[in-house]
């Protein structure tokens, strides 16, 4: 009877804890404690977790859609081409253009009071190249010859090769300052909790799920740029893409980075928000044929390849009309884009079996798959999990090729594009300038670096136009060689257009839409209440 | 430790693996194998003759019929790329059954041959493999499947792998408990006595003694392996899009069950159905061959 | 006196037992993430390339490759690597997440509370529908209910746990908008969830609840309780119940793990955080010292409970202690 009596009461300890435990829960959406009654306060609704906000060690093109905020740069790009002073307030260029003098803004004061100068950025920079930071953002700095202090105020860069975009490299986020005494004392944790010089500044983090800045009021804004004018901004992080849709319709946040793309339609029409898009420069998002394999090798299959996709149809069924169709291997938001392209390479099944017949492949009736000279029209597609692959084999299939589709994930892929095991890759990459052509098409890229030149094109002319477009400082000059970079790219089929990205962001109408910057960063401190015009 | 209670099971002898024909008849009139078999019947005679009974092709995609409820021309309605639902489904069920049989296979051998090793040899080879599979046994089911799932990568055979193994611990006790009970018992000394080889008597008794549980656990086994590959393709980490598998089906649908209720109800449904059908007809095998197991089982 | 020394005996030799299992848990994690066929180190570092242009000189060379392996300290033979692992983790130190540098144990422990959370209100709800869904199906045996709950019971077991929960989610978030359908911070969305959760323990305890009150009401003194005149529910409650609860007991422990491992499917249905969110992500990005930690604090959680039930089920069985 005892022992039964233990077992009775060990259960209703049980269960009596485990009411406790769920009738406990504190509200975690509660806002933070005290906060005097005129404080303004936006609610971010953002899609994936926080694990970076430090623009010298994270090299993603999202986390810096919020560190930018924090982190103002030494030289603002407003415009392709056009800079304006940002923390630096004058540079000079040397004539061969591998050595910058920046002349920075005195009376700075970093969040925590630390004075901003020449030391300070060495300071920063240095930890960057340093091993044991394991900064994935070295990458930038890694050709430089040295950093000189010139005095308290005035640096000194000298790079070992040409950098016609000299001043273009000071304008990213990582060459903002950011408190070595900070960094000292909080180590690991400095990552997500960092201190710099910006509009805003990191406030709290109340939970994993939270972020919240706070209004810099020391900040001074450039000339191109108004405000900041919330005094607070919550970052939440909302993974779903359904639950953020939720919150917005809730009001539990005036803001959020992508929609549910099935939603984008139905919120343009709604009045209580704005959609503000983004259209990503750069190479668009396609798929690369390798070159060095059969059949990719021959130039009539790439072609086909191209004329296969119905890119439009992708745009539809992948991403419910939220993506555009690409058509050349710069997005049509590069002031470099060659605009013929459009109807150049335009969905045309019919062309593409045309192309094939003539090169010698010939359907078998039993099959469906081409053939010529005994061996089958195959490829393998390896890629990792995307509706738009799904699309493209499709069609592909439709016109004769034997897709053999294999979906893994990246890293996975990457394994199979050192090992050249396959037909066809994918790439996509965001960036302002078409010198990200000489990444994703120069014959060093095949195996060095990250393997971008996915179609293993190893030509001594296409190499030389790249150089010459990195190395050439004229506008008009450039864009003339893109121009011809884009057309013998496409002519020899390596590069298969697929879709072009945007970002986008739903806005309750309360807020004035949002003002992006030149790679698409929003600038939080333009936000204001719809009622403060 | 109900795993504790199994080992006492099978005590005695020759009558308990042998199913009579009054038991076969008997078995086959219980209404919970009567409604198993039925269901079960309809999905295999689904995935046989996929290609013949499916509308459409599975992978044949519909820019205009992106997400249509279920109508005359879709009877289940379409997913996102305008695929039909149900053929993707009577090409999902040849995967779902192929995995969970196969599945049951890898983990049965596997199990069995550890089982019987450690049963017989008893020493430290026992010790060895006991350890072994209390060590697995720590590891709570899908957590197990999903760790030999990381080392081998996503993908069909590698989650009819990562679920075989990961039933195995429960194969090797299985096996081994009737192991060991068997060369203890009296029916054994006595055949001994009379001048009987030592493996050969161990052996057809065991064999003997084992059937009825084995035949119980690998029906409900089947069952379980449907479940657990499920829950992999529902992570991402067992069949590759554009495969239709039930489970991976069920990811796709997740962000659009707001508008479209169809294309995650339905592969649900089939996992359930094909698994109640499978537990019916294992509940009422375990019942026939051995009303002792149950509880236990 | 005699039977305290025997359990202390019992409790001793289990203790020591479950310890070794861990260090056999963690080895065995530690050997299935080692020996895996792709390079972590590679794949931390062109991750972060996805998508961004390399800036001009922006690529990854073999150095930064082999500088990145010393320090995750993948260089040193694997005895090190794990007798190294096994130390730092006695001490408190899990090492740090490949992703973003954070300390894996503040990791776990901003996300555990969540999945604890959720872990216990599924098993209440597993014990107290099953209890009185089992009990009362035995009460009434033999009749439609009976038939009805045990159907009810086996189709919990066999639906897909991320079903359910979907189809939970549909009806009662999206459509009836009873209950907000995703996220967490307060009771009401912590409801579905453990719903989901709880229902495959519930028919599980359902089933055995009735088994063994079946047997029990047929038993003797039951007999001899109703002929002394005790009403039938006194009858049932005090004497069946309790005896009925046993192997509840064994279930409830046993269930833990079940909700541990579904923690990872339903966090990620209900879009929830917790250790089974942070273990899936983890295994999509390759962070394996976090995937190492997360999944070792499950298993180390199961061994616990299991360690736990065993010295109940000692307590109220001595045959089992000498076995």
């Amino acid at each position: 009877m005892k022992k039964q009596s233990i077992a009775y009461l060990a259960l209703v300890l049980a269960l009596a804890m485990a009411t406790v435990g769920c009738g406990g829960t504190p509200d975690k959406t509660a806002p933070p404690a005290t906060k005097p009654p005129a404080e303004t306060v936006l609610k971010i609704g953002w899609y994936a977790q926080i694990d970076s906000l430090d623009p010298q060690i994270h090299t993603s093109r999202f986390l810096a859609m919020i560190d930018t905020n924090m982190h103002d740069p030494l030289i603002w790009e407003v415009e392709p081409y056009k800079f304006a002073p940002g923390l630096a307030e004058k540079w000079e260029v040397n004539k061969e253009m591998t050595e910058i003098v920046l002349y920075l803004k005195k009376d700075i004061k970093l969040t925590d009071g630390t004075p901003f100068t020449a030391d300070i950025l060495i300071s920063n920079w240095n930890r960057m190249l340093d091993p044991k930071t394991a900064a994935l953002r070295k990458g930038v700095f890694e050709n430089v010859k040295e950093f000189k202090k010139v005095d308290d105020y005035t640096i000194k860069v000298t790079f070992t090769n040409v950098m016609p975009r000299i001043v273009n490299h000071f304008t990213g986020n990582w060459t903002s300052p950011s408190s070595p005494k900070a960094q000292a004392a909080k180590g690991t944790e400095y990552q997500i909790q960092p201190v710099g010089y910006g509009a805003y500044k990191f406030d709290s983090r109340p939970d994993e799920n939270t972020v919240i800045l706070a209004k810099n009021k020391d900040y001074k804004p450039p000339a191109h740029l108004q405000g900041p004018y919330y005094d607070k901004i919550i970052i939440k992080t909302i993974v779903e893409e359904a639950s953020r849709m939720v919150a917005l319709r809730n009001g539990d946040v005036d803001i959020i980075f992508r929609p549910p793309n099935i939603e984008v339609a139905a919120l343009a029409k709604d009045t209580k928000y704005t959609l503000a898009y983004f259209k990503t420069p750069g190479l668009p998002q396609g798929y690369m044929p390798n070159v060095t394999t059969f059949p990719t090798s021959e130039k009539a299959v790439r072609l086909a390849l191209i004329y296969a996709l119905d890119r439009d149809e992708i745009s539809k069924l992948a991403w419910f009309g939220t993506a555009a169709g690409a058509s050349s291997c710069l997005a049509s938001t590069s002031w470099a884009y060659w605009k013929e392209s459009k109807d150049e390479y335009k969905y045309n099944p019919e062309k593409a079996k045309q192309i094939l017949e003539e090169a010698g492949w010939k359907v078998d009736p039993k099959t469906g798959i081409r053939m010529k000279n005994g061996k089958p029209l195959k490829i393998r597609f390896v890629v990792t999990a995307g509706k738009d692959h799904e699309v493209a084999a499709t069609r592909w299939r439709a016109v004769g090729f034997d897709v053999v589709h294999e979906t893994m994930a990246y890293e996975a892929t990457a394994k199979r594009m050192a090992d050249n095991q396959y037909e066809i890759a994918r790439l996509g990459l965001s960036a302002t300038d078409p010198d990200v052509l000489w990444g994703a098409f120069h014959s060093s890229q095949i195996l060095g670096g990250a393997q971008f030149n996915r179609t293993r094109i190893s030509d001594q002319k296409l190499d030389q136009l790249l150089d010459q477009g990195r190395q050439t400082a004229d506008f008009e000059k450039r864009k003339a060689i893109y121009l011809d970079l884009q057309k013998m790219i496409m002519g020899n089929g390596w590069w298969i257009p697929s879709y072009e990205d945007q970002y986008i962001w739903a806005v309750s109408s309360k807020i004035t839409p949002l003002q992006f910057d030149i790679v698409g960063s929003p600038i939080f401190q333009s936000f204001k209440p719809a009622a403060a015009k | 430790m109900p795993e504790q209670q199994l080992a006492q099971a099978p005590k005695t002898g020759a009558k308990v693996g042998k199913v009579e024909n009054a038991q076969l008849r008997r078995f086959f009139k219980l209404t919970g194998v009567i409604i198993g078999t039925v269901i079960l019947s309809i999905f295999v005679i689904g995935a046989v003759f996929a290609p013949v009974l499916s509308p459409f092709d599975p992978t044949e995609i519909n820019q205009n019929d992106q997400l249509v409820p279920p109508s005359a021309k879709h009877p289940l309605g379409t997913d996102q790329l305008g695929r039909d639902v149900l053929s993707r489904l009577l090409y999902g069920a040849r995967l779902s059954l192929v995995v969970g049989f196969v599945s049951v296979g890898i983990g049965g051998a596997a199990g069995t041959v550890l089982g019987l090793i450690a049963g017989f040899a008893g020493g430290y080879a026992d010790l060895a493999i006991s350890g072994l599979v209390d060590i697995m046994l720590a590891f709570p089911g899908l957590l197990l499947a999903l760790v030999i799932i990381i080392f081998l990568g996503p993908g069909l055979l590698n989650v009819m792998i990562a679920t075989g193994i990961g039933s195995t611990p429960r194969w090797a006790r299985l096996v081994r408990s009737s192991v060991l009970s068997i060369k203890e018992s009296e029916f054994v000394s006595a055949a001994k006595a009379m001048g009987a080889s030592d493996t050969r008597i161990m052996f057809r008794h065991i064999l003997v003694n084992i059937v009825a549980p084995v035949i119980v656990f690998s029906t409900l086994g089947v069952g379980g392996a449907i479940l657990t590959a499920a829950s992999l393709g529902y992570l991402g980490l067992g069949a590759q899009p554009p495969t239709p598998e039930w489970g991976l089906m069920l990811s796709e649908s997740r962000n659009f069950i707001s508008v479209c209720w169809w294309s995650a109800t339905f592969p649900g449904l089939a996992i359930m159905l094909s698994v109640l059908a499978i537990n019916m007809i294992g509940d009422g095998l375990r019942d026939t061959l051995d009303p002792r197991l149950r509880g236990r089982i | 006196m005699e039977v305290v020394r025997g359990m202390r005996q019992y409790i001793i030799r289990r203790l020591l037992l479950s310890v070794l299992v861990l260090l056999g848990v963690s080895l065995l994690v530690f050997l299935v993430l080692h020996f895996m066929p792709v390079d972590p180190v590679r794949e931390l570092l062109m991750q972060h390339q996805t998508g961004t242009a390399p800036t001009t000189e922006g690529t990854i060379s073999d150095e930064q490759i082999a500088e990145l392996r010393k320090q995750m300290g993948l260089d040193q033979p694997l005895y090190i690597q794990f007798a190294r692992f096994v130390w730092n983790a006695l001490h408190g130190d899990f090492g740090q997440s490949w992703r973003n540098k954070r300390q894996v144990l503040t990791m776990i422990i901003a996300n555990a509370p969540d999945t604890i959370e959720l872990s216990l209100a599924g098993m209440a709800i597993s014990v107290t529908l099953g209890v009185v869904l089992g009990t009362v199906a035995a009460v009434k045996q033999n009749t439609a209910f009976d038939t009805i709950a045990m159907i009810l019971a086996v189709g919990g077991v066999c639906a897909p746990g991320f079903w359910l929960g979907l189809m939970l989610m549909m009806v009662f978030g999206l459509k009836l908008g009873w209950l907000p359908p995703i996220g967490s911070g307060t009771w009401r969305h912590l409801v579905l969830p453990a719903v989901t959760m709880g229902i495959g323990g519930a028919a599980l305890v359902a089933r055995l609840t009735r088994a063994n009150m079946v047997e029990v009401l047929r038993q003797e003194y039951i007999t001899t309780a109703r002929s002394k005149g005790l009403s039938e529910r006194i009858v049932v409650a005090k004497h069946a119940l309790r005896n009925a609860m046993i192997p509840v007991v064994t279930v409830v422990g046993l269930s833990l793990g079940h909700m541990l491992g579904g923690s990872v499917i339903i966090e990620n249905v209900f879009g929830r955080p917790g250790l089974g969110g942070l273990a899936v992500d983890a295994i999509w990005e390759k962070d394996y010292p976090v995937v190492q930690t997360t999944v070792l604090m499950m298993a180390i959680s199961y061994v616990i409970a299991n360690l736990l039930v065993d010295i109940l089920y000692g307590t109220l069985d001595p045959r089992i202690r000498y076995n």
